[in-house]
């Protein structure tokens, strides 16, 4: 059964706000799509080994070529420094770095 | 008009290149209601289609696809060109570099029309939780033209595009193609390269074709089935599968799964039946298979998309592309806001539970159970497969519901999914074409699933198909009596 506080944490690994007034909603959608989850989970699958080898059978030879342009790269940035991304600091403050 | 006419009224020049783009952006524009473009591209179009006037005059090769009008799922990059993903969160990305499906279509000759209208990345069964609007059934308008490739299938019915590149997670090329009367393929997984798709859940998504007719989805996927070193799973295809459609019916084994028929319309089922006994009396071989565990299939399904989506979309935070809000006085914050403003309700909730299957004590019996399922799915098809070339079935167990009946019980939406689902878990082949028509006048589809990198009998089972339910003559008359 889902809580409103692992809703709340959900958000936050999700890095998603969770407004009050939505959490009724959420509590009731997640429920249902939790007990379609459960359907495998209570399926007794556990003891079968999932797949052990790697679907990548196509890799490309290891070899040094051109990467995105920086320009390119930075095109859709949000802000820009330079040749850098620009955003504010990680710990509270309202300066760009 | 097929792919094959268009491409030999070119070479005969009964048509200029250059006005049969003007004439698909007309019905394009003439079927604005349906909703099925997000954005039109009629410089892109028209400069192709010029570049392929001159080569038709200069007597050089042409490939089948040259000059054919077309829709991108607006989830597929293209450089220069504008691809939202039918999201808020990138309403002005603009890539800088093409998917490679679009790399090979440009050199093929394609003639983009425009970005197709989805479900939010690609997160839907209806079309309805686009952040530009619920696409049309071209059907019936009240209705939905499934999802998530929704834009596609519209346009391809509606005449406003000749064929259309959609995406399949879960059944997003095939459900539409079913609810809107034409034909979707996806190809096995690794058959064509997913380098440029914007990922939902990589895993699962394939880029397959939605056209009118079996033999021009035959005709795209040839084209577009090539190995790409930028993709590392994509090892394209083993023959031509266009060449191989007219190989005789007779000794073909149908396996028909009863499984796959719970729960199916009355209507679906005697549509079907009706298909498979005159595919019998043509030299098929109908033979009776099991396929256990469909509704764990689903339940697996959505754990191990959900999860593949929460990791894929963890890189939207708004600093290197993407929505960024003004809000939030440090970077966590930021990107929070950034996030939820620019995600639609049904992405989030997605992030939500895909996180919630992978977190500390939820792990292995959400995504564990699901991994083994999946390899548990792979080994029922295989043996299956052991006594049939191809197996039928519904594409959805209902036909098109009214637009908005998704939205109110998530759960009951996700259950349109169960007979598309089976196909990517298992990594294998499968198209839906149309059967007939309901009473309500929609059209009824069935699904073929084939070996991997067995296109090639799927298609071929898939065009005697067509030739028996005669769906095209079939929706003539319904057009006659209007």
């Amino acid at each position: 059964m889902i809580t409103r506080k692992e809703i709340q944490r959900l958000g936050e690994l999700s890095a998603l706000e969770i407004p009050p007034e939505e959490e009724e909603g959420l509590l009731r959608d997640l429920a249902s799509l939790v007990a379609l989850a459960d359907v495998v989970a209570q399926g007794g699958f556990d003891g079968e080994e999932p797949p052990a080898e790697c679907p990548c059978s196509a890799l490309r030879k290891d070899e040094v070529t051109a990467s995105l342009p920086r320009d390119d790269a930075l095109r859709n940035a949000s802000a820009r420094q330079g040749e850098y991304f620009s955003t504010i600091p990680h710990s509270a403050g309202g300066e760009t770095a | 008009m097929s792919i094959r006419t268009m491409h030999n009224g070119l070479l005969k020049k009964e048509f200029s290149t250059v006005e049969f783009a003007r004439a698909y952006l007309r019905r394009a524009e003439e079927t604005r209601s349906l909703n099925a473009y997000i954005h039109m591209t009629p410089e892109t179009a028209l400069d192709a289609a010029t570049r392929i006037d001159r080569a038709i005059a200069a007597g050089s090769p042409l490939s089948p696809l040259a000059g054919i009008p077309m829709q991108l799922k607006d989830n597929l990059s293209t450089r220069n060109i504008l691809t939202t993903c039918a999201s808020r969160m990138l309403g002005d990305y603009v890539p800088v570099y093409d998917a490679s499906v679009w790399k090979t279509l440009q050199s093929c000759g394609a003639v983009l029309l425009g970005k197709g209208n989805m479900d939010e990345f690609a997160m839907g069964s209806s079309s309805e939780t686009s952040a530009y609007g619920p696409v049309r059934n071209p059907w019936n308008e009240r209705h939905t033209p499934g999802g998530s490739s929704g834009g596609g299938a519209a346009a391809v019915a509606a005449g406003a595009a000749a064929y259309a590149l959609g995406s399949d997670t879960g059944g997003s090329v095939r459900l539409p193609a079913s609810f809107c009367g034409v034909v979707g393929l996806k190809p096995t997984y690794g058959a064509v390269s997913r380098y440029g798709l914007l990922a939902y859940a990589s895993s699962l998504d394939q880029v397959g074709p939605i056209a009118q007719s079996v033999e021009d989805a035959a005709i795209v996927f040839d084209e577009i089935a090539c190995a790409d070193p930028q993709d590392s799973t994509c090892h394209g295809k083993r023959e031509g599968c266009a060449a191989g459609l007219r190989h005789p019916l007779k000794g073909r084994r149908i396996g028909i799964a009863p499984e796959f028929f719970h729960g199916a319309e009355e209507e679906i089922r005697g549509a079907i039946e009706r298909t498979l006994a005159e595919m019998e009396s043509h030299g098929a071989e109908l033979v009776e298979i099991k396929i256990p565990h469909l509704q764990e299939m689903l339940s697996a399904y959505y754990i191990i998309a959900c999860a593949e989506a929460a990791s894929n979309l963890a890189r939207y935070d708004g600093i290197r592309y993407g929505q960024c809000s003004t809000r939030g006085v440090t970077r966590e914050e930021r990107i929070r806001f950034s996030r939820s403003e620019g995600f639609g309700a049904e992405v989030k909730r997605r992030i939500l539970l895909g996180n919630y299957a992978l977190s500390s004590g939820y792990y292995e019996q959400y995504y564990g159970n699901a991994c083994a399922l999946r390899q548990r799915a792979k080994e029922i098809f295989s043996q299956a497969f052991a006594s049939c070339d191809v197996i039928a079935c519904p594409t959805c167990p209902r036909t098109a519901p009214a637009l908005g009946q998704g939205a109110l019980h998530p759960a009951d939406g996700y259950a349109w999914d169960i007979c598309t689902v089976p196909a990517n878990l298992a990594g294998l082949p499968a198209l839906s074409q149309p059967c007939g028509l309901s009473h309500a006048g929609l059209p009824l589809g069935i699904q073929w699933l084939g070996r991997p990198f067995d296109e090639s009998t799927l298609l071929n089972v898939a065009w005697h198909c067509e030739q028996q339910a005669n769906f095209q003559m079939l929706k003539q008359e319904v057009s006659d009596g209007v």
